[in-house]
């Protein structure tokens, strides 16, 4: 069952196929990566997945609703939980307010009491009780990043989308955060996720499925395994990075 | 971090309480001046032999004069110019043996063209400082505060020095500037012999030039003349076009202009637009100083206020001199307000020696007929508690202002019946 | 009982938490001592206008040092008030004029409705205005009211402004003014700090803080936003009203660029983002200048500006800024 179908989405910018017909399908469950050179449309692509940018054709079922035209908040009501790219946190709360922020109900017209066991529960996963009254802008980069990902996954995603979670790290910190991941989905904390990377040792590691664009188009799509060994792959993209 | 904080903390309190003591009673006391020179009167000056009036208090106790006058802001010049003039005023008054052989205190506040400040320091003349007169301010919004304060919550006198529209009736109220009736009178025909009789009225969009225009209206018709445009802008407008349409519309043989604050731009959008050189220009508010900023722009206007450095009276010189003397090489004071309170503070001498005290309704009483031998001339204290005196009409001839005329005894025309 | 640990919001007081509670012991044991040492009613009277005006403080540092939402126009809402309650209580015109009581209802629902209209135009549209943006349209505010009451005729009394004829019966000066200002400002800074330490007072902080991450995390910004923004607009639109009933007279100075800068000095001083540090500032600087354009005459332009340069250039956070913790990079 699909969670997300995105079905012949473009978009251009000043003339420039930023992205031009791509189809793009996750299922439940599923970590799908989103792999690409710089300018291959993979950002494009999830902005206007989230809804930061207008398609100017195409569709997006998010959910079995269509989501293509809804503003940011209602997707992200609906269940999509984005983690940016630049960490973004609240660097003058502390670590239990940041993550308070993700599970309070958004929606305030309903006075649901918080399951702080649930937040309890979450903090061990991203492993920030030591620091749970410390601001966040004195954590370190990786804990950012965790609490992050905390304060995200408290809001219950459907979809999570991680923009390129590796960014600015060291190889030791991307395996590490590999391997929150993984943990994360094994205790089901995680249902359905994109993640936008250029790290192939990272999307190895965490991806099932993998769509790899070029140019604005999808290059190809499938288990990483297959993908890996399509020659078109190798030659345009995968071939040129190692 | 906390420490500095602490610090600084104490450093702004420290510079508070030493700016005064405690905010108590005491206040500001002393003369405190601009001056260069310093004008610390001398108590020990009052001679015991002195004849005091019966029921007068000790004679030591000084007379208290609270000046709320604009030293700082827009009007600045104007509000030295009263504090100046009157300070000036009280030292002489003192040096002469003070009131009623009481010396006279004198305690200046600034209220920063600002309507809030005024409200604020007129009541604490009145209330904290417990003053038997207050003087000032200069706006006419500022006027209004002032007036609700002092006359009408405190019941203490308020002597108002500046040009202004006319119309405040009240026992306590007293106007030495000149109101519109005793300028436009014998500005108009000078203005229709010079240019023609076809007037525009120009003015800010408030209550001076609104009523001014109104007493003008009749004026004008009795000297034969005819209104052909009365025009209003914003007091600070940035677009004249309005007026340079109007002038050409219209095609007035003169501008009567009550434009107050940025006229040099008004005369400089005229002047871009080749209208200047073809219409004459009368205003009533253009003193000496700001004359100054704008010469060029002005010349062959004509001017009617109480004072100008060029008026002949015998007292201008004298005046002019002993003002210099006490307040820098250059210094002189504007068209309306100075001269009103050096006038003002000797009246109010010879009301309240006349009284035989200083409250506020028997004095008040006295001021009426009140007539004092003025810089410009013989002003009387008319009925209406505003003041009959010498109008001078200037032109500005080659960058300076040139006397034309005086006038004598002119009547503030003001109803008022109390 | 974890539920309550969660809501108790750690940074608000963490390391600033002992400094805070001594600085509000301190302020308040000022503002209890004050009416009670002085027998100057000048004096307390004097202190009670400049607690109002710390009030119109609190309004911007809720909306500023917690939202950032920098305005150039909070004045609209403090004068503005003014202006309702003269053009209530002294035009004739059909209902008008109205009892105090009404006027003042009527003044803090115009600042309200006023501070709805602004929002409805500004943020809480799609793709609404932020920041930089924000700021321009409040400042554009500011201008127009001036000109509005400057032109606005027997209405507004235009540049003299409209004289008040109603007085706060008992307290409408010295100490029975006083403790009513003491008690809106004591009420006023309880209130906004039992709403910045509640949840939604939580999202609110967020919001100033990273709004972006606030609205992706699935927040109907806009809306907090918008009811924030009018709370602080009535807020200030109550201490506007006793404010120039006090005065006796409001002119156009009152909804003016210039008095919505001057309150944004206060808190800067004070230190935005704190709560006591405004306080501190809408009543230190008034008091300062108060007494300095008495006594120092020539020079106390010169001082003032001379002590507000010293004071951000060594503690550019405010005096009190010291106590905000949440101050984001």
């Amino acid at each position: 069952m699909s969670i997300l179908t995105v079905s012949g989405i473009s978009k251009t910018f000043g003339g420039l196929n930023a992205v031009a017909n791509v189809d793009l399908e996750v299922e439940r469950g599923e970590m799908h990566g989103l792999i690409g050179a710089n300018g291959a449309g993979k950002s494009t692509l999830l902005h206007l997945i989230y809804g930061r940018i207008r398609p100017e054709g195409g569709s997006i079922l998010f959910k079995g609703t269509d989501v293509t035209l809804l503003p940011v908040t209602a997707r992200a009501r609906m269940g999509m939980g984005l983690v940016f790219q630049i960490i973004s946190v609240f660097d003058g709360l502390s670590v239990d307010e940041n993550l308070l922020l993700g599970a309070l109900p958004k929606d305030s017209t309903r006075s649901d009491p918080v399951d702080q066991t649930e937040v309890e529960k979450v903090i061990d996963l991203v492993d920030l009780r030591a620091v749970r009254d410390r601001s966040a802008g004195k954590l370190g980069h990786g804990e950012k990043q965790r609490l992050e990902i905390g304060m995200v996954l408290l809001t219950r995603p459907a979809l999570l989308l991680l923009d390129e979670p590796t960014s600015g790290m060291t190889a030791a910190e991307s395996r590490r955060t590999a391997g929150l991941l993984q943990t994360l989905r094994s205790e089901g904390a995680i249902d359905a996720a994109i993640v936008v990377e250029h790290n192939i040792e990272f999307i190895r590691l965490v991806a099932d499925r993998v769509t790899v664009m070029h140019r604005g188009s999808v290059l190809a799509d499938g288990p990483i395994g297959e993908v890996q060994n399509d020659p078109a792959v190798q030659a345009s993209f995968l071939g040129r990075l190692h | 971090m906390k420490r500095r904080s602490l610090i600084l903390i104490s450093l702004v309190l420290a510079l508070i309480t030493s700016a005064c003591g405690d905010g108590g009673g005491a206040g500001t006391t002393g003369t405190v001046t601009t001056s260069v020179e310093t004008t610390e009167t001398t108590g020990a000056a009052t001679t015991g032999a002195e004849t005091t009036m019966t029921g007068t208090p000790s004679e030591d106790t000084p007379i208290k004069i609270g000046i709320i006058a604009d030293l700082t802001g827009p009007f600045t010049t104007y509000g030295n110019s009263l504090a100046r003039s009157a300070q000036l005023a009280i030292k002489e008054v003192n040096e002469a043996g003070g009131i009623d052989g009481r010396q006279v205190e004198v305690i200046v506040e600034d209220i920063q063209t600002d309507v809030a400040a005024t409200v604020d320091k007129a009541r604490k003349l009145v209330q904290s400082d417990n003053v038997d007169l207050v003087m000032g301010p200069i706006g006419s919004d500022a006027n209004d505060a002032a007036y609700a304060e002092v006359v009408e919550a405190g019941g203490k006198l308020l002597f108002y020095t500046e040009t202004y529209e006319g119309g405040k009736c009240n026992e306590l109220y007293f106007s030495f500037g000149a109101v519109p009736a005793q300028q436009v009178r014998p500005l108009i025909p000078i203005l229709q012999e010079a240019y023609g009789t076809n007037a525009m009225l120009f003015g800010a969009d408030y209550v001076w030039p609104r009523r001014s225009f109104e007493i003008a209206k009749p004026i004008i018709d009795e000297n034969e003349g005819t209104v052909v445009s009365e025009l209003y802008l914003p007091l600070i407008a940035e677009d004249f076009s309005e007026l340079v349409q109007e002038v050409r519309d219209t095609q007035p043989d003169y501008i009567f202009s009550l434009y107050p604050a940025v006229w040099g731009a008004a005369l400089t959008a005229l002047n871009d637009a080749g209208l200047l050189d073809s219409v004459g220009i009368g205003t009533i508010f253009l003193g000496d100083p700001d004359f100054a900023g704008i010469a060029d722009l002005a010349e062959g206007s004509y001017t009617a206020l109480p004072f100008f450095t060029v008026a002949d009276a015998p007292g201008v010189q004298p005046f002019l001199e002993a003002y210099a003397a006490e307040f820098g090489e250059g210094e002189i004071p504007s068209g309306g307000e100075g001269v009103g309170a050096y006038n003002a503070v000797w009246l109010y001498k010879q009301a309240v020696e006349q009284a035989g005290s200083t409250d506020p309704a028997a004095v008040a009483e006295a001021m009426v007929g009140q007539t004092y031998e003025g810089p410009t001339g013989t002003v009387e204290m008319m009925p209406s508690h505003h003041l009959k005196q010498t109008i001078n009409l200037v032109q500005a001839q080659d960058g300076q202002y040139v006397l034309v005329d005086s006038f004598e005894n002119m009547d503030p025309e003001e109803d008022c019946s109390l | 009982m974890p539920d309550e640990r969660a809501v108790t919001p750690r940074s608000f007081w963490s390391s600033g938490g002992k400094a805070f509670r001594n600085a509000e012991l301190i302020l308040l044991a000022l503002l209890v001592a004050l009416p009670v040492a002085s027998r100057d009613a000048f004096f307390v009277d004097r202190i009670g206008r400049f607690l109002l005006l710390a009030v119109f403080a609190l309004t911007v540092d809720l909306i500023w040092g917690y939202g950032a939402m920098f305005t150039f126009g909070q004045a609209a809402f403090f004068g503005g008030a003014g202006y309702a309650v003269g053009i209530l209580s002294t035009r004739e015109a059909g209902i008008l004029p109205l009892p105090l009581g009404l006027t003042i209802l009527g003044a803090v629902a115009a600042s309200a409705l006023l501070a709805l209209g602004i929002s409805y135009f500004t943020f809480a549209r799609r793709g609404g205005l932020r920041g930089v943006e924000f700021a321009v349209v409040t400042l554009a505010v500011s201008v127009a009211l001036e000109r509005l009451a400057n032109a606005g005729g027997p209405v507004t009394g235009g540049q003299n402004g409209i004289l008040m004829t109603y007085r706060l019966g008992p307290v409408h000066r010295g100490h029975g003014f006083y403790l009513l200002a003491a008690t809106i400002l004591v009420i006023t800074y309880l209130g906004l700090k039992r709403y910045l330490l509640s949840r939604p007072g939580l999202v609110f902080r967020g919001i100033g803080q990273n709004e972006e991450r606030v609205e992706l995390l699935g927040y109907d910004v806009p809306r907090i936003k918008r009811w924030t923004f009018v709370l602080s607009g009535a807020i200030a639109g109550l201490a506007g009203s006793l404010f120039y009933l006090h005065e006796g007279i409001v002119s156009p100075a009152a909804v003016g660029v210039g008095s919505s800068t001057l309150v944004l000095l206060w808190v800067v001083l004070g230190g935005k983002g704190t709560l006591i540090g405004p306080i501190v500032g809408a009543v230190a600087l008034p008091y300062l200048t108060a007494r300095l354009s008495g006594t120092l005459l020539d020079t106390w332009l010169v001082v003032v500006g001379v002590i507000l340069v010293v004071v951000i250039l060594l503690i550019p956070a405010g005096i009190f800024g010291f106590l905000n913790r949440e101050r984001a990079s």
